[in-house]
């Protein structure tokens, strides 16, 4: 499927133009493109949007699963573990030939007669070719009278479809940015939910010594499943083109830094971030200047740090 | 070939206790008796999705077939970030379906096959994740009933057709901006009226 070009720059917009590309590329390597880890709000977004598409295939009606079926699938994955199966393989039996029926003759018309007319006079005559005549203008005033009216109307259809359009695309942006706005809504709720459950846990981070930005301040919160987390910081320098934030969990054994997304702090200095998933076993979290697109291994300087977690309830 | 023949069969097992990113780690593992759980949970939603796309019961079942030894194969590569395990299936399904129906010979059986087959038996899978089924499609179902037909009619060609948006416009004979912005808002306000489907599956 060819991809289609965004040009939006609503974050929203242009996670739903990415989960519908990324819903085409699911079998090629061009889905690894599409949701490589990079703006962490727009992961969460696409992940959001992703399930959105996922959750259409149950408006299908659902049909038995047989147990036939279940032992070609066993019985494929016992004889080659690593088989693919080419669709285009499968063989089709082909359509039967299509039977077209003959045309039976149809019952014979006889053929007209001609019928030979008395002659009429010659005055009848001169008054039918006037009528005739009258008809024909006649005809021909209404046809110019049809077509100036076709035209008008025509241009009022016209019309009436870009008033239409227009009216659609004024209702939709109204009406997107009332989703929109329950969508942030959501999201709140949603923290907010983390941030109060019972076995919520929370990390302080701050700047370590030698921080280009002693003032930032943050704070992870970590939900009981080790999985969830939500973090705010505040006081984040704004950036020059040439650097983005990235967040780093440290995780593992050997204490790997593995990477939460990239992002930009707001003009006020503020950010908040969420995703439904962390590494499993993380130790610690830090924020370092990277550059555009962030690094897989935590290269420029540190700006927060935190490795104290405590449980709030 | 049926189990009895020999062959791998159903095990009864402590799988149905495992959630789903644990049994697509047991299936990366090589575990058959994972993929067979699997089958059983998501089997018939597979086959609901192929059967809509292709129109006929012989199709869907090949095409469920090749996704269960692709989830077998890509298992290892699954990544609970980008997509929850039913997504990551549903998506698969409707990649090899929408595959198969762009060859013009399937098409043009599955439009015979979809003439003569009776319609489809509505069949929700069984045991205690049955509820759970229905409660979730008859969600969905009435968050797709709340869109206008319109911007119904664009989701559902992207996707069960899997045509592109400029695809649709041609198609359709409606603006490409049009299209757009009925499909835009029409997945906002999916991901609104689901929003506690969107969360359990996260």
């Amino acid at each position: 499927m060819t991809r289609e070009r965004d040009q939006s720059h609503d974050p929203e917009d242009t996670a739903i133009l990415q989960a519908l590309r990324a819903m085409d590329a699911v079998d090629s390597e061009s889905l690894e493109e599409v949701v490589r880890t990079g703006d962490a709000t727009g992961s969460v977004l696409l992940r959001r949007y992703t399930e959105v598409l996922g959750l259409l295939g149950y408006a299908a009606e659902p049909q038995p699963a047989p147990e036939a079926l279940r032992s070609r699938i066993l019985t494929a994955l016992a004889g080659d573990e690593t088989q693919r199966i080419d669709p285009q393989a499968i063989t089709v039996v082909p359509a039967p030939s299509r039977v077209e029926g003959r045309t039976e003759p149809g019952p014979s018309v006889p053929e007209k007669r001609s019928v030979r007319t008395a002659r009429s006079p010659s005055w009848l005559a001169a008054v039918l070719a006037l009528v005739a005549l009258g008809l024909a203008a006649g005809l021909l005033w209404l046809s110019d009278e049809l077509e100036t009216h076709q035209e008008r109307l025509a241009a009022q259809e016209r019309l009436l479809g870009e008033l239409d359009e227009a009216l659609e695309e004024t209702r939709a942006e109204q009406e997107s940015a009332v989703y929109a706005n329950l969508a942030a809504l959501e999201e709140i709720r949603d923290r907010f939910r983390l941030v109060t459950a019972a076995g919520t846990e929370i990390c302080p981070m701050l700047p370590p010594e030698r921080s280009p930005q002693p003032n930032a301040r943050g704070v992870l919160y970590i939900a009981a499943d080790h999985q969830h987390w939500y973090l705010k910081a505040e006081g984040l320098e704004p950036l020059e083109a040439t650097r983005v934030y990235q967040l780093w969990f440290v995780a593992g054994p050997e204490g790997e830094p593995v990477s939460g997304g990239t992002f930009r702090a707001a003009e006020s200095g503020e950010i908040q971030l969420g995703s439904p998933t962390m590494p499993d076993g993380t130790k610690a979290a830090l924020i370092t200047l990277e550059p555009p697109g962030g690094r897989d291994l935590p290269s420029g300087p540190v700006v927060l740090y935190g490795d104290e977690v405590m449980r709030i309830l | 070939m049926t189990p009895s023949d020999g062959q791998p069969t159903t095990v009864p097992s402590k799988l149905a206790s495992l959630d789903d990113v644990e049994l697509i780690q047991r299936v990366a593992d090589r575990r058959q008796d994972a993929i067979s759980e699997l089958y059983d949970r998501y089997g018939s939603l597979m086959l609901g999705v192929a059967r809509k796309i292709l129109g006929n019961t012989q199709d869907a079942e090949e095409v469920v077939q090749e996704a269960f030894v692709q989830v077998w194969v890509q298992a290892g590569r699954y990544d609970r970030r980008r997509a929850s395990p039913s997504t990551w299936m549903v998506m698969i399904t409707r990649s090899r379906a929408i595959d198969l129906l762009r060859s013009r010979k399937v098409r043009a059986r599955a439009a015979r096959a979809a003439r003569e087959e009776d319609p489809p038996r509505h069949e929700s899978p069984e045991g205690a994740r049955a509820v759970l089924y229905e409660e979730r499609r008859e969600r969905v179902l009435e968050a797709l009933g709340r869109l206008p037909d319109e911007q119904r009619e664009v989701l559902e060609l992207a996707f069960y057709r899997g045509w592109t948006q400029r695809e649709i416009a041609w198609e359709t004979g409606i603006p490409l901006g049009t299209v757009k912005t009925r499909t835009l808002l029409a997945m906002k306000k999916l991901r609104i009226t689901l929003q506690d489907e969107i969360r359990e599956l996260l």
